[in-house]
């Protein structure tokens, strides 16, 4: 059974220099527990591609089911499906600079309702997942590329998502880092979770279970 | 929560925020001068709007003929006479009685010295007529007015730049038409607080003129209604009552100097009394005045205008770049669950904040600067809020309306 579905997706955006069509017909299945790489040119649609899925943009045309049950485009929707279901890793860390790595990750508890004792323990074991115990107090920009990448890793799984997706999550990193950070990925699959990466990195692409290609918002297996 | 995180937004923009305060200070500053000085402007302007639809006479006596003035008090009764005769011209349903009195009073020091004082005596209807007020205490009562040769206590009112010589309530001693009395400080004027009082011109037609009561010490012009026995009790009435028969009539503007003559020589006669003149006051120079208060007016106006929609704009601006980088900080709160009426919340507590902030920090140091002087106008809190208001709309929008991916990118592709 596939847990995510995309059926003949489009999504276009207005710009300035008129309209892109970013996503052109793309009809995708990705199974439960599936770890899945997307690869493609730059500006080829692997972002809008993932922004789709975890319900940070809606579509234009088309259908996207999730569990097979089809997900809208009311923001109201999209924002109850991304907090329930998807942990979300963005290009750039969006993290938040003024706070620490601890405050960081604690965010999503916070909104989530979760008791202050129980935030405390969770956000430590979480750390530790990540190889990131002891910085809890450090701020971001006390941190090297790669830290801040696990930073946001455990603020995405922080809520135990089925779903994990993450936009070039070893962008920016060297090799040993980049190992450190699929083995996370490795692990969480292990524990049953869905994942998607972005990568531009063929050989990273290669050790995951199965690769697609994005050409100008096409889609090939 | 709320609160917290609207702290936290604040302190990711220390510099920002405390720009957009120091701005809020420097232009509160500004635009509360100039309201400050429009409505004293205006006040004058009012003040002398009224004094021009009106008649004033000047009651002054005969300085060519002193003897008769002596004869006067040498003769029997002349001490009941005359106030008699005060009585009379003072009470009437036809004009308003203005006594005044520009004197020194002498003030015991701390080594038991006097020293002279600026002095003005002005009775109730003098209060009245030129709407003079207090901003700390009272004015005087009615039954302060009277005093008998008991009275050991007057009450004293400070002109406004005299207010931290002396406190309310405290008292000392001193002189008061010649004669040794207590004085109690009671209030404190109003700044720029004056009188018209008159000038007698050229052609025998009196001019009119601003008396400033800031750096005077205010005394009620008293009636007494004991009858003096001591050469001390005598002057003090004679002093008191040629000050009080030496008044201005404010009447309306149809009234004429031959009404007040014939009742004038009624009473002459009536109490056998001295003579007195009556002299019309010229309004030609009020009306002058008046013209130019308009024009300062109209100029203050424009300029206070020109000023609040200056303000505004660098209010809005500055809050409008502050609220911008809000976008893309609140976006990541979206992004980890936040819902969308939270971060509204967030935004709306934090421009609050900021303005209270702000505000309370300018008043402050308003007052310090420039002490109660300054009235921290309600115009000026409600434009600002406003500017603050608007600048904050494009963001509620957005946060409102935009989709999370657009939000995360913040103003990129605005
Ligand atoms: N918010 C937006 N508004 C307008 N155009 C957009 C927006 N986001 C993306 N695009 C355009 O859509 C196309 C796909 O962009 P996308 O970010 O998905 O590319 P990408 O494959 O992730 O590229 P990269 O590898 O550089 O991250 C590009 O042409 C881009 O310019
Ligand atoms: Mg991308």
């Amino acid at each position: 059974m596939s847990k995510l579905r995309l059926e003949n997706v489009n999504k276009y955006y207005q710009s300035g220099s008129g309209t892109v069509h970013a996503l052109k017909n793309v009809s995708l299945e990705i199974e439960q527990g599936e770890l899945l790489a997307v690869m493609g040119r730059s500006g080829s649609g692997k972002s809008t591609l993932l922004k789709v899925l975890g319900g940070l943009t809606g579509i234009d045309t088309g259908c996207y089911y999730y569990d097979n049950k089809p997900l809208t485009n009311k923001e109201r929707h999209m924002s109850k499906f991304r907090n329930q279901h998807i942990g979300f890793i963005v290009q750039n860390y969006a993290l938040l600079y003024d706070r620490t790595v601890f405050e960081n990750v604690e965010l999503p508890l916070k909104y989530a309702g979760v008791r202050k004792k129980l935030r405390e323990s969770r956000v430590l074991e979480i750390l530790e997942q990540v190889g990131l115990e002891d910085y809890e107090q450090r701020f971001p920009h006390e941190l090297s590329g790669g830290e801040c990448q696990r930073v946001a890793i455990a603020r995405a799984i922080i809520n135990n998502p089925e779903v994990i997706l993450a936009d070039e999550p070893t962008g920016a990193l060297d090799e040993d880092t980049e190992g450190i950070i699929l083995d996370i990925f490795k692990e969480l699959n292990r524990d049953g979770k869905t994942i998607v990466i972005v990568t531009h990195d063929p050989v990273l692409a290669k050790k995951l279970h199965r690769v697609v290609y994005l050409n100008r918002g096409m889609i090939h297996e | 929560m709320i609160l917290q995180e609207a702290i936290k937004s604040i302190k990711a923009s220390k510099i920002l925020t405390a720009v957009i305060i120091l701005l809020l200070i420097a232009a509160s500053l500004v635009c509360n001068l100039v309201l400050d000085k429009l409505s004293s402007v205006r006040q004058s302007h009012n003040k002398l709007d009224q004094t021009t639809q009106k008649s004033y006479f000047w009651i002054t006596e005969d300085l060519h003929d002193n003897e008769l003035e002596h004869r006067f008090w040498n003769s029997e009764n002349s001490y009941d006479r005359i106030r008699g005769y005060y009585q009379e011209m003072a009470t009437s349903n036809e004009y308003k009685y203005l006594e005044f009195c520009k004197q020194v009073i002498w003030i015991k020091d701390s080594y038991g010295k006097f020293i002279e004082k600026v002095n003005r005596s002005l009775n109730l209807s003098c209060l009245n007529e030129f709407g003079i007020n207090v901003i700390e205490g009272r004015l005087f009562t009615e039954e302060e007015m009277n005093v008998d040769f008991s009275t050991q206590t007057i009450p004293i009112i400070l002109g406004y730049n005299l207010r931290n010589r002396h406190q309310i309530g405290d008292t000392f001693e001193g002189k008061y038409m010649l004669r040794d009395f207590k004085f109690k400080v009671i209030g404190v004027l109003e700044p720029n607080s004056y009188i018209i009082l008159t000038n007698i011109g050229d052609d025998d037609v009196g001019d009119f003129y601003h008396e400033y009561l800031d750096n005077a010490y205010i005394t009620p012009m008293v009636n007494c209604i004991d009858t003096p026995k001591s050469k001390d009790e005598k002057t003090f009435i004679r002093v008191l009552y040629m000050f009080k028969l030496n008044s201005i009539i404010a009447a309306p503007a149809d009234y004429n100097s031959g009404e007040i003559r014939a009742k004038m020589d009624d009473l002459a006669n009536k109490y056998d009394m001295y003579d007195f003149e009556v002299i019309s006051i010229s309004k030609q120079e009020l009306k002058i005045l008046k013209l130019v208060c308009k024009d300062s007016i109209d100029i203050m106006t424009v300029l206070a205008a020109i000023l609040f929609v200056f303000s505004f704009i660098c209010l809005f601006a500055i809050m409008s770049v502050k609220m911008n980088k809000n976008v893309e900080y609140y976006a990541i709160h979206l992004m980890v669950g936040a819902s969308r009426q939270r971060i509204i919340l967030y935004i709306l507590t934090e421009i609050i904040l900021v303005v209270s902030m702000a505000h309370s920090l300018s008043y402050v140091i308003i007052r310090k600067l420039i002490g109660s002087q300054i009235r921290y106008t309600l115009t000026w809190l409600i434009v600002s809020l406003l500017a603050f208001m608007a600048a904050a709309l494009p963001s509620i929008y957005q946060m409102m309306h935009k989709e999370l991916d657009t939000l995360l990118l913040g103003d990129a592709y605005e």
